[in-house]
């Protein structure tokens, strides 16, 4: 048997439960954002919540506005103080990037931390997007986003696809001096995008990225070196990198066809890709 | 009196050193707001508001960091002292000699298979289960070393940096082959034990290392008047009736407890074991009954002083502790090196 005082005393606890749930679920939009990959950051943005990210990671430069911006991250070692001393309501990090001690942290002091999958696909980059809007509270904004990169992204692939001639062999070199090479295999973000740009990876021996070798840079004979930016200045520039070993018995060496790319509009799979994907189009003709 | 003295002074210096690394990091906190915070969780002050971030990042982050500090400095400190002596040598410590190449192979090998069976490796259960394979690992490692570096029945200081040197070739050369078939994910909890971090810090980590140091901590000391007889040499100790074997199979036990746990939380932090023991002999001599539970002590205050500088120098970032203690240890071995340089080598 209830009595009427604790059927009372219920229902004024699902009432707050409720209140509660509704507070988190549709609730307020995060004021105080930290992003912790570029493609985040880009993403946040193009959503036109950038004004409330307080801090990012190492690897976001861009938009702009962000180079002003503290880094709480070197090399993915993020510390939870570090975090927390900007007092965000909300930090959005890369599934699997964060340390599950950091998090725990973190959501100890009442922080709201969600770590996002990005697909390295077209349909992937669409989920992206409506997660981050999911996160921050914005989904109408999402979708419209979503529904605008998908158009962007059609019209993009049959441009593409329209003008295809003969499909180039294509290899991407990381670099960060001659030191740290490595080539992108299959499952990577860089084979994906050199896929929807119209390209073919070189390397089909393995998955995600492997050390550079001579020998298999010679093997593959890719038609195009693909670099980012950076990686290519870390080396010493174009004619630097053709006279590397190897380089000039490849199609790519003997045609000097060397091409670089901003990195995080490369590898952005989110709003920026049919950008991306034309840009890159364009470099592999 | 000396002695005394030494011993106010280090324990002086780390409830300074623990009220001081409480209140300074990225997140500022006012000295009289910890103060508070702290009385509060006594029983104290229960009127006054205090900010619940702050007092989050006090309890969850900033608490338990300082405790592991102090409880791997203890073990490093005291296991350098108490493996010293084991080797009768200034230049046996647990990085140096693979010890904790040892242990931290083990673990990188734990979390590299732990995809494989489903382990939840933040969990109590799981760090214990990585304190156990890392002890193990520090204790194969100790074995091999200590046996290999006695020739004739005494140990001998070039074979047992080589072995060392070995050890650690060996073991880094399996850690690489680990990485290099790790996934991204993987990888990146294995970096962390690569360069040694008290990042991870949370009060259930610290509930898995207390027992590890603590156990150490205490008995070690029973066992420094062997380990003083020990110094003379082996037979000597012998003679008088002690069992050489029995003292040394403890002290190897109880060290590669405490260095195989530190190692498990916090990942290799090299030079601790060196720098500590070192700096007390000087201090005060060479009796084991003093190095021992002073060791621990200095460890203690050594390692909460480094940790404070790698998260405050570069803030809001944190430099790897490794980096700091390895430039405060590195001179110091240098310095031993030259200065016992005849020594050495016969």
């Amino acid at each position: 048997m209830t009595s009427r005082k604790t059927i009372r005393w219920r229902a004024f606890g699902m009432s707050i439960l409720l209140y509660m749930l509704m507070f988190t679920a549709y609730g307020q939009q995060p004021k105080r954002i930290i992003t912790l990959s570029s493609a985040l950051t880009e993403t946040v943005y193009a959503l036109g919540m950038g004004t409330g990210i307080v801090a990012v990671d190492v690897t976001s430069v861009s938009p702009e506005q962000v180079k002003t911006l503290p880094k709480v991250s070197r090399n993915r070692s993020v510390s939870a103080e570090g975090i927390v001393s900007f007092r965000p309501d909300l930090v959005l990090v890369p599934l699997g990037d964060m340390s599950k001690e950091v998090m725990n942290h973190l959501k100890s002091v009442g922080i709201r931390v969600i770590s996002l999958k990005q697909e390295y696909s077209a349909a992937g980059s669409l989920a992206f997007i409506r997660q981050v809007a999911a996160a921050l509270g914005v989904k109408e904004k999402g979708e419209l986003l979503a529904k605008k990169t998908e158009a962007d992204l059609n019209s993009a692939r049959k441009k593409i696809s329209s003008a295809q001639g003969k499909i180039p062999k294509v290899l991407f070199i990381y670099a960060r001096g001659t030191g740290t090479m490595s080539v992108a295999g299959k499952g990577s973000s860089l084979d994906a995008v050199i896929r929807l740009a119209g390209g073919k990876n070189a390397i089909q021996e393995f998955n995600e990225f492997k050390p550079y070798t001579t020998e298999a840079l010679v093997k593959a004979n890719p038609d195009i070196i693909l670099m980012f930016d950076f990686g290519l200045t870390s080396l010493g520039g174009k004619e630097e990198m053709l006279k590397m070993p190897g380089v000039g018995l490849t199609n790519a060496g003997k045609n000097k066809k060397i091409v670089t790319m901003d990195g995080p509009l490369l590898v952005n799979f989110s709003s920026r890709l049919p950008y991306a994907i034309e840009e890159l189009n364009k470099r592999l003709k | 009196m000396k002695k005394t003295l030494i011993f106010t002074g280090l324990i002086a210096g780390l409830l300074l050193s623990a009220a001081f690394s409480l209140g300074s990091g990225a997140m500022k906190i006012p000295l009289t707001e910890v103060l508070v915070i702290l009385g509060k969780k006594a029983g104290l002050f229960s009127g006054i508001k205090t900010d619940p971030v702050n007092e989050g990042v006090m309890y969850m982050i900033r608490m338990p960091r300082v405790v592991m500090g102090m409880l791997v400095g203890a073990a490093l400190g005291i296991s350098g002292a108490a493996i010293q002596g084991i080797f009768r040598n200034p230049l046996a410590e647990p990085g140096l000699i693979g010890i904790s190449a040892g242990a931290s192979l083990m673990a990188v090998a734990i979390i590299a298979v732990e995809s494989l069976v489903f382990l939840g490796l933040s969990s109590l259960p799981g760090y214990y289960l990585l304190a156990l394979g890392a002890f193990t690992g520090a204790g194969i490692a100790a074995i091999v070393v200590y046996s290999l570096s006695k020739t004739e029945g005494r140990s001998n200081v070039a074979t047992m940096l080589l072995a060392g040197i070995a050890i650690n070739a060996f073991a880094g050369a399996l850690t690489g082959l680990i990485t290099y078939l790790a996934d991204e994910q993987q990888l990146r909890t294995i970096t962390f034990w690569m360069l040694g971090s008290l990042g991870g810090a949370t009060w259930e980590n610290v509930l898995c290392l207390i027992p590890f140091v603590l156990i150490p901590v205490c008995c070690l000391p029973l066992l420094s008047k062997g380990l003083n007889v020990f110094s003379i040499g082996e037979s000597q100790a012998e003679m008088i009736g002690l069992n050489p074997g029995r003292v040394k199979a403890y002290v190897v036990l109880l060290a590669t407890m405490a260095v195989g746990a530190s190692v498990a939380v916090s990942g290799i932090i090299g030079f601790v074991g060196l720098l500590v023991p070192h700096t007390i002999r000087l201090l005060g001599g060479v009796d084991h009954r003093f190095v021992l539970p002073a060791s621990a002590l200095f460890g203690a205050l050594v390692l909460s002083l480094a940790d404070l500088l790698s998260r405050t120098i570069v803030q809001p970032i944190e430099l790897p502790i490794g980096v700091i203690t390895a430039l405060l240890g590195t001179p110091l071995f240098l310095y031993i090196l030259i200065r016992d340089k005849k020594k050495l080598l016969n």
